[in-house]
């Protein structure tokens, strides 16, 4: 693990979707492999963009275009982390949407978007169980996410739909496992994470509204090519409840089920710096009703580990 | 099995050390510059746990909305419907907003849908201002499920 260990920082924000609904700040998918030691400081920057423009029905591709045509995100994250006890980490994430726009087919009109500061995400990650010389190691994670970024976003004295704002408007709460094995002679690393995360009930004058539950797993396997390049390749299931508004009306063109595939390289740019990519690319998609689904998703970060 | 109670137990006393050098350690976490990206996230935190509902908008004056209409007010999910309001002195700002689908434009004529999650009754509110005084209406759309 120790391979690569330092190369990788996950300090999750919320739930990734990009089509109608979407909430709040997307998911970092970075494998977290890193051994927590007491003092250690871990900050790092990332970019995610995500573009929707294929429409499904359960698990079909509709041949259909209707208002919106497209939409897309830019999304940056700010993470940083302190082993403030050995094997106990306390994290904060915080994001900024450059872009979060939707695509028309109206004559006069190609776009409209939303940017801002998005929500807040703080949380810890605590070892479970340490095998012998960390060969393997488990670890439990819990974030709440505050809704402090823009949810009232105004644009010429009109307020920008729920999807458009930069915030999802709701706290969330977040527990999870990861679970790391490594096999040092071959230099692989394997990891499995598995999320579930409960949104609060936006109740405010004009708006109730509940986003369906989330849940994650993903499983992935990491090799050291050399001392600066690893390779990796993840697969991520999705799974998201449908929401509900107005004190339980389901709304049934809500939630979805995705399986994509996440292959990744990392380079240790420096001692104590390490730039990695990730694209996501989904394989299986299944969505309720009639929704717009995400296409394809690239992350890029760069993190460093004090 | 006992290989796993060890273990665990190991990992107990791995953070009972921890524990007896955590002054040492949160010496070190308050001189350090990580405090303030605390102190940063602590008033994001504590901003996000105001309320942000705005206030009953406050309706003064002889300025008053006369009309608001939809050309449509049952419409098909990513259909659109344009809604107008008329008032009966002239105004210097008109506010729009939806519950649930996307406002489109500004100004008197404002164009409206809403996808297939907002299906159901939603609400627009406008709110106009002059230098007449202010007043605020709302009308509901109802949006049904999309047929290709």
């Amino acid at each position: 693990m120790l391979l690569i260990a330092p190369m990788f920082i996950l300090l999750q924000p919320s739930q990734a979707t990009a089509q109608c609904c979407a909430a709040g700040s997307p998911a970092n998918i970075n494998p977290d492999l890193r051994t927590l030691k007491t003092g250690g400081y871990t900050i790092s920057a990332s970019v995610k963009y995500s573009n929707s423009e294929a429409y499904f029905s359960k698990d079909n591709k509709l041949d259909i275009t209707p208002l919106i045509t497209r939409s897309d995100y830019l999304f940056g994250s700010f993470s940083a982390g302190y082993t403030i006890l050995r094997g106990l980490e306390i994290n904060a994430s915080l994001g900024y949407f450059f872009k979060k726009a939707e695509h028309y087919k109206i004559a006069g009109l190609n776009s409209d978007d939303g940017y801002g500061l998005s929500d807040l995400s703080i949380g810890c990650r605590g070892l479970i169980y340490r095998g012998v010389a960390s060969s393997q190691q488990l670890f439990g994670t819990v974030n709440v996410t505050f809704p402090t970024g823009q949810f009232d976003l105004v644009r010429d004295d009109v307020t920008l739909p729920v999807q458009l704002q930069p915030s999802s408007g709701a706290f969330k709460y977040r527990i999870g496992l990861q679970y790391i094995k490594s096999l040092t002679e071959s230099k692989i690393d394997l990891f499995a994470q598995g999320e579930a995360e409960l949104s609060a009930r936006i109740k405010s004058k004009n708006f109730n509204y509940r986003y369906g539950n989330y849940y994650s797993l993903t499983l992935g396997a990491y090799r050291l090519l050399n001392n600066y390049i690893t390779v990796g390749l993840q697969t991520r299931g999705e799974w998201r409840e449908r929401s509900d508004r107005d004190d339980g009306i389901i709304l049934e063109a809500t939630g979805f089920r995705q399986v994509a595939l996440c292959p990744l390289v990392a380079v240790k740019l420096l001692k104590k710096t390490s730039f990695s990519f990730i694209p996501q690319i989904p394989v299986y998609r299944y969505y309720n009703g009639i929704q717009m689904a995400n296409s394809w998703s690239g992350t890029a970060a760069v993190t460093l580990n004090l | 099995m006992q290989l796993f109670a060890r273990r665990l137990i190991q990992t107990i006393l791995f953070y009972r050390e921890s524990i007896s050098i955590l002054p040492t350690i949160l010496q070190t976490f308050m001189r350090s510059s990580f405090h303030l990206t605390v102190l940063l996230f602590t008033a994001l935190l504590l901003h996000s746990c105001t309320n942000k509902d705005e206030t009953d908008p406050i309706v003064t004056g002889a300025l008053k909305i006369t009309s608001l209409q939809a050309t449509l007010d049952t419409v098909m999910a990513w259909d659109t419907t344009k809604i107008t309001v008329l008032t009966n002195l002239p105004t210097t700002r008109i506010k729009w907003e939806a519950d649930h689908g996307t406002l489109i434009g500004s100004g008197a004529t404002i164009t409206y849908y809403a996808g297939m999650c907002c299906i159901g009754t939603n609400t627009i509110k406008c709110r106009v201002e002059g230098s007449d005084g202010i007043d605020t209406a709302s009308m509901k759309i109802h949006i049904t499920p999309y047929i290709p």
